[in-house]
């Protein structure tokens, strides 16, 4: 249960830097526009971090918070931990994948003579099957990383 | 103010605002009494249904539910022993022992008067304060509003609850949502991704609706599981009368309870289930102190006394004036239910916050009639129809949830003929539903989604005219001092009385 807080709050953070970052680089959004929801997800960034290590703190005494604890301190002190909270990746790996590949099988299958509740289905099923294994991904960082630090 | 106070009034006896008035009441009555449902799924559902009105009709019709929900809920709790509201949770206290020794019908009629007196003197209260507030609120400009939109919203989310933190990021991520769409000041879209949908930006109706009303129904099917199979008892009508002359034989604790309501109710953010369990807690030190001195009418609290129904329901119609204080004045909801009442503010074209006080005084006093005025008219309509009322408690949870799912979707779709609104309730509803499961303040992020804009604008303002140093201004210092204050003033308090029993031995 505190692992789905957790990638919730990460989903959360990723979507908004992801957002500003979109608006600032690839639209060109003037500071006048883009700096107040920036400060915005950064106030959101920095709460949820305090969040997440309170609840691994919480946890601390379980073998498993203990690893999760171990973990995000040395995803802290890393640049490149860092970058994996603030980048768009956890929301790409839950939401990017699974749609994009569901509507392209969907439009695959209907453009090879499918019909309309066919594609549906079968995008609706890419849907399903990519969103689990999405999720699988997601949890690698949070699950399998402390068994390496360790 | 006489201006004001005629145009309130005016504005009241339109007829439009008197059938909405007469038709809100039972529905926030039922929604009372369904345990489950709050006030702030009343409010969530009628929401949909006030475009397109006058601001005072709107406003109106969303108060009047909102305000008696509590009434109705006080049935459930005596009958049932479960709160029909979270505000009644107080009365199960001294409800449940009450039905079990068959005085239920007192204890009704106990609560439903108590109610509507406390609702009474909670607008006598607003009456008297908004005056006193209005030449303040003309005192404030670009650099105040912001400093109290912005501090506002970080003390709800931190007031009230088990952690603030959750309550601090849920605020953030309402304001993050409100920065989508065109932006007031350069007009230019943000975040809207080359989809049509998102150039407006969120909308107001989906968010309420999915945190608020999805949640809830999912609850209410829970909660009706629960009580499946429990009875339900009849009282009479003589009975029910006895009671209702239970809080002018205790005129001193009703008072007294409707003003920890009002007090409890001007403090933003508090939640509404505080102000009954503090009116029964002093009712109940009070009751002991004079037990010591030989006095009081021998009612042990705890046991089934009519004085611990009094006291929390005095106090739970009561908070709804002092709540409806700050919102009117500050454009700070004082409870949950008040945030979702500022939606209705811009959904009706009305902007919330101190300058709403000096432009609409007529509508301020307008819905403090509309508050009196319905609590009046929900204890006429339990009175008539509790036995109709109880009724609604036995129709099965299979039939309620679905058919109050479909209002939520026709609501959402009704505003303004969107598909994708629909689809905004159930991803919201998602949200609303996580959020109640972890423990994230809904109404923070509400608030933080409708003040977001005002903060935006006013803050561009503040900057344009007095650069940084706008944090300088001793309007600005003064509102950081009262917040903090009223943040902290429980330590605070227990500080001054160490230093002052230290100084005293």
């Amino acid at each position: 249960m505190k692992q789905t807080e957790i990638v919730f709050l990460f989903v959360v953070c990723a979507a908004a830097v992801a957002l500003c970052l979109h608006g600032w680089l690839v639209v060109g959004q003037g500071p006048i526009v883009i700096l107040p929801p920036a400060l915005i997800a950064l106030a959101l960034v920095v709460l949820s971090a305090v969040r997440v290590f309170r609840t691994l703190k919480i946890t601390e005494s379980t073998a498993e918070g203990a690893l999760q604890l171990a973990y995000w301190q040395a995803l802290r002190g890393s640049f490149l931990g860092l970058l994996w909270c603030l980048s768009a990746a956890p929301l790409l790996l839950l939401l990017g994948y699974p749609i994009g590949l569901a509507v392209f099988a969907a439009v695959y299958t209907r453009v090879n003579g499918a019909g309309a509740f066919a594609a549906v289905l079968t995008g609706g099923l890419a849907f399903a099957v990519v969103w689990v294994v999405a999720g699988k991904l997601l949890a690698v960082p949070l699950v399998l990383l402390p068994g390496w630090l360790s | 103010m006489l201006e004001a106070l005629g145009g309130g009034i005016a504005l009241f006896f339109d007829p439009t605002v008197l059938l909405l008035v007469a038709l809100a009441v039972p529905i926030g009555l039922v929604m009372g009494v369904l345990p489950g449902l709050s006030g702030l799924s009343a409010l969530a559902l009628l929401l949909p249904f006030v475009y397109g009105l006058q601001p005072m009709s709107g406003l109106a019709f969303l108060l009047a539910a909102h305000a008696v929900v509590s009434t109705g809920g006080s049935l459930t709790a005596i009958v049932l022993g479960i709160p029909g509201a979270p505000a009644n949770a107080a009365t199960v206290i001294d409800g449940a022992p009450l039905r079990e020794q068959g005085r239920h019908g007192e204890a009704i009629g106990a609560a439903l008067a108590a109610s509507g007196l406390g609702g009474i003197i909670g607008v006598v209260a607003l009456v008297a304060l908004l005056p006193l507030l209005l030449p303040v609120v003309k005192l404030f400009g670009a650099p105040e509003t912001f400093t109290l939109a912005l501090l506002g919203v970080i003390c709800i989310a931190i007031i009230g609850r088990e952690d603030p933190l959750r309550g601090l990021i849920a605020a953030a991520l309402g304001m993050f949502l409100a920065t989508f769409g065109w932006q007031r000041i350069t007009g230019e879209p943000r975040f809207w991704l080359d989809f049509d949908y998102l150039l407006d930006g969120m909308r107001l109706v989906p968010i309420v609706l999915g945190l608020f009303a999805v949640p809830e129904v999912i609850g209410l099917s829970v909660e009706a599981a629960r009580r499946n199979g429990e009875g339900r008892r009849e009282s009479s009508r003589a009975e029910v009368s006895h009671g209702l002359l239970a809080p002018f034989r205790r005129p001193a604790l009703a008072l007294r309870s409707s003003l920890i309501g009002v007090l409890v109710g001007i403090v933003p953010g508090v939640g509404g289930e505080t102000a009954p369990f503090l009116a029964y807690a002093a009712a109940k030190k009070r009751a002991a102190a004079r037990a010591a001195t030989g006095g009081g009418d021998n009612e042990v609290f705890g046991r089934g006394a009519i004085a611990g129904i009094v006291a929390p329901e005095c106090s739970n119609n009561a908070k709804e004036g002092g709540a409806l204080l700050t919102t009117l004045a500050l454009g700070l909801p004082g409870s949950a239910g008040m945030a979702v009442l500022l939606g209705g503010f811009l959904i009706l074209g009305l902007e919330p916050g101190p300058d709403f006080l000096d432009a609409h005084m007529d509508i301020a006093i307008g819905l403090a009639i509309t508050l009196a005025i319905a609590n009046l008219l929900a204890v006429i309509v339990m009175i008539a129809c509790a036995p109709l009322m109880l009724r609604v408690l036995a129709v099965p949870a299979h039939f309620l949830s679905p058919a109050i799912m479909v209002l939520v979707v026709i609501g959402a779709y009704a505003v303004a003929n969107e598909p994708y609104d629909v689809l905004a309730v159930f991803l919201f509803g998602l949200l609303g539903w996580f959020m109640r499961a972890y423990g994230y303040s809904r109404p923070a992020l509400l608030l933080g989604f409708i003040l977001a804009p005002l903060i935006e604008t006013y803050l561009h303002i503040s900057l344009r005219s007095h650069g940084f140093s706008f944090v300088l201004q001793p309007g600005v210092l003064a509102i950081v001092a009262f917040l903090l204050a009223g943040l902290f003033w429980s330590r605070l308090w227990a500080l001054l009385r160490r230093w002052s029993s230290r100084s005293g031995a």
